[in-house]
């Protein structure tokens, strides 16, 4: 309690010692003020002249947006008299259009839609690249009006048109549009409305408006007897009857290289793997035909073995020996030497043709995995996105059949042509000296002779 | 009466357009097996029977063993050949199957499944030179079978010759 009395006697005496500095601060204060507040009322005076002039405004806006409402309002009942005006009117007017044509109304209807019927099937029709324009006689099938005379002679024309030259096959001179994208004026043979041939053979279909040749023709051999066909020296030709839309197909049909390149890398391993085992398959051939023919040399002159064929070789090898047991020892070991030069090349054939279709089952394989996470991805909704992966998959195993067969063959015709080699050589080295022995001791003959008569 | 040849050969080309290019194989394959299955049978009935007569009759060992062995390597020509093509029949049927799959899958890119007969194309060509390969490939068995046993039992004579012989030298 004495200690507060203390404070406040401190404080009082402090705000004394300043009173007179702080009073003409108030002063200063107090005159800021009153500027203050007389420049807001002249701010405010200002505002509100502006706010009353922009009512005064807005006002006549008003006016002005009312009187044109009053005018569109006006307007519009004037367009609707007109428009129930017109209305009546145009009633009227079919009804006269109705009564002057009478029962000919129905008929009028058919024919605008036999005609526009028509004119799409010109659009497409070969008979347009010949005749160009044709559709245009047939305008009329989008108007309302009475049709007149020609129109309707039109329609029967053009349909005769058609049906003629449906039948007729014809050579005409038009522009054709090649896959390289030029334009060129040639002779063009037309059957009917289903095939265009060019001068030289090449298929040709109609679309938009102009003759196109088709960027992926048929077989060669097609192509040439077309080309007979337009020189008049064939009779034949291949004739598309869905009017362009088989041969034009043709083109989604992928080609040879196509088809290879889908087979991917063990694709390319098998053909590889092919190609290694012709290569060995030509030379054994080659070979086995050349120490055939060293053999049959070697035959015509027994009395002198050479070295240069295994023939010879087993001959010389058995003379070395003495007696006819020993002869034949040495001629087995000869043989069993001779035997792997003859066999040379053919393990790997068959290690080919046994791999090779076994890789394309892997082939198969790993496109089915691609298949099945298509599968996964896309669903099995759509049969299309998987069937491209199947194909695919099924190329590996058509090249490995592809190399395998062949391979199996030449391994077979090889191996058995170096067993009955092998055979031969045998038991012609041996016949020939036995029966050189024979010729060297005529006695040992004529004591076999008659027993080997009794066994006869 | 005669067969109507024109309608024969007519099912003929239908049947070889509709079975595609490996049927075209097969049939070459099928003339090459019938013509080396022809020759054995010729060779056994009538070229064989004058060699073995060759055999007996030879007056020493020495020509005995040449007359044997062009006997034995006669009897051996294109019996390996002729088992190796009867093994290729089902190959090529099987090749022709993925071919034909092959079609058929392309024909599904192409229009989906909506329409099975165009599917019809794809299925002949698989399926026809299975069962050509097939046919080729029994029918061959059958032939082979005879002709290995026989050409057997005619090497097994001459071995037995060869061994009187040999007993005898």
């Amino acid at each position: 309690m004495k200690l507060s009395c203390v404070l406040a006697t401190v404080l009082l005496l402090g705000s004394a010692v300043n009173a007179s500095a702080a009073e003409a601060d108030m002063q200063a204060l107090l005159n800021t003020v009153q500027d203050r507040v007389a420049r807001e009322q002249a701010t405010d005076q200002q505002r509100l002249a502006t706010f009353r002039q922009s009512s005064r405004e807005q006002v006549k806006l008003l006016q002005q947006a009312e009187a044109r409402l009053a005018a569109s309002q006006q307007r519009q009942t004037d367009l609707k008299t007109l428009f129930d005006e017109q209305e009546s009117l145009l009633a009227e007017q079919q009804n006269l259009l109705k009564n002057r044509t009478g029962q000919l109304g129905e008929i009028f209807g058919v024919v605008k839609q036999q005609a526009k019927d028509l004119q799409g099937v010109l659009m497409d029709s070969l008979i347009s690249a010949e005749l160009p324009g044709r559709a245009e006689r047939l305008e009329f099938s989008g108007q309302q009006e009475v049709l007149t005379r020609h129109e309707l002679e039109a329609l029967w024309q053009t349909f005769q048109q058609e049906l003629i030259y449906s039948g007729q096959v014809k050579a005409f001179e038009a522009p054709v549009v090649m896959t390289s994208g030029e334009t060129h004026n040639t002779e063009v043979v037309r059957v009917g409305a289903f095939n265009a041939v060019s001068a030289d053979g090449e298929f040709l279909v109609y679309a938009d408006d102009r003759l196109k040749q088709l960027a992926r023709q048929p077989d060669s051999s097609v192509r040439a007897q077309a080309a007979e066909f337009v020189r008049g020296e064939g009779d034949t030709l291949l004739v598309d009857p869905n009017r362009g839309g088989l041969l034009q197909l043709l083109s989604l049909k992928p080609t040879l290289q196509a088809r290879i390149e889908q087979g991917g890398g063990v694709g390319y391993l098998i053909i590889g793997l092919g190609i290694v085992g012709l290569l060995v398959a030509l030379w054994r051939l080659l070979v086995s035909t050349y120490t055939g023919l060293r053999i049959r040399r070697q035959l015509a002159a027994v009395q002198n073995p050479r070295k240069d064929n295994p023939l010879g070789r087993l001959l010389l090898a058995a003379q070395a020996g003495g007696s006819r047991e020993d002869m034949e020892v040495r001629l087995d070991s000869a043989l069993l030497a001779e035997t792997p030069k003859l066999e040379q090349g053919l393990a790997i054939l068959k290690l080919i043709a046994a791999v090779a279709p076994l890789l394309g089952l892997l082939g198969t394989v790993t496109g089915m995995i691609g298949t099945f996470q298509s599968i996964t991805l896309f669903g099995t909704g759509d049969p299309k996105m998987m069937a491209g992966g199947i194909s695919q998959a099924l190329i590996t195993t058509v090249l490995g059949l592809c190399v395998a067969i062949p391979l199996l063959f030449c391994h077979s015709h090889l191996f058995s042509r170096t067993r009955r080699t092998l055979q031969f050589l045998q038991q012609k080295s041996l016949a020939i000296l036995v029966e050189r022995e024979e010729a060297q001791q005529p006695e040992v003959l004529a004591e076999e002779y008659p027993e080997a008569a009794n066994a006869a | 009466m005669l067969p109507d040849t024109q309608f024969m050969q007519l099912i003929l080309e239908e049947f070889f357009q509709a079975g595609g290019p490996v049927l075209l194989v097969l049939a070459g394959l099928a003339l090459l097996l019938w013509t080396l299955l022809l020759e054995r049978c010729w060779f056994l009935v009538r070229s064989f029977p004058q060699m073995l007569r060759d055999c007996q009759t030879a007056t020493s060992y020495g020509s005995f063993l040449q007359q044997k062995c062009a006997a034995n390597v006669a009897l051996q020509t294109s019996l390996a050949m002729i088992k190796t093509l009867i093994a290729l029949c089902p190959l090529l049927g099987l090749l022709g199957t993925v071919v034909g799959m092959i079609q058929l899958f392309d024909v599904l890119a192409l229009r989906g499944a909506a329409n099975p007969r165009l599917m019809a194309a794809g299925v002949a060509q698989a399926t026809l030179p299975t069962m050509a390969g097939m046919v080729l490939a029994v029918s061959g068995l059958l032939f082979y079978g005879r002709l290995k046993r026989y050409s057997q039992q005619q090497w097994q004579r001459l071995n037995i010759l060869s061994n009187n012989w040999r007993s005898r030298c």
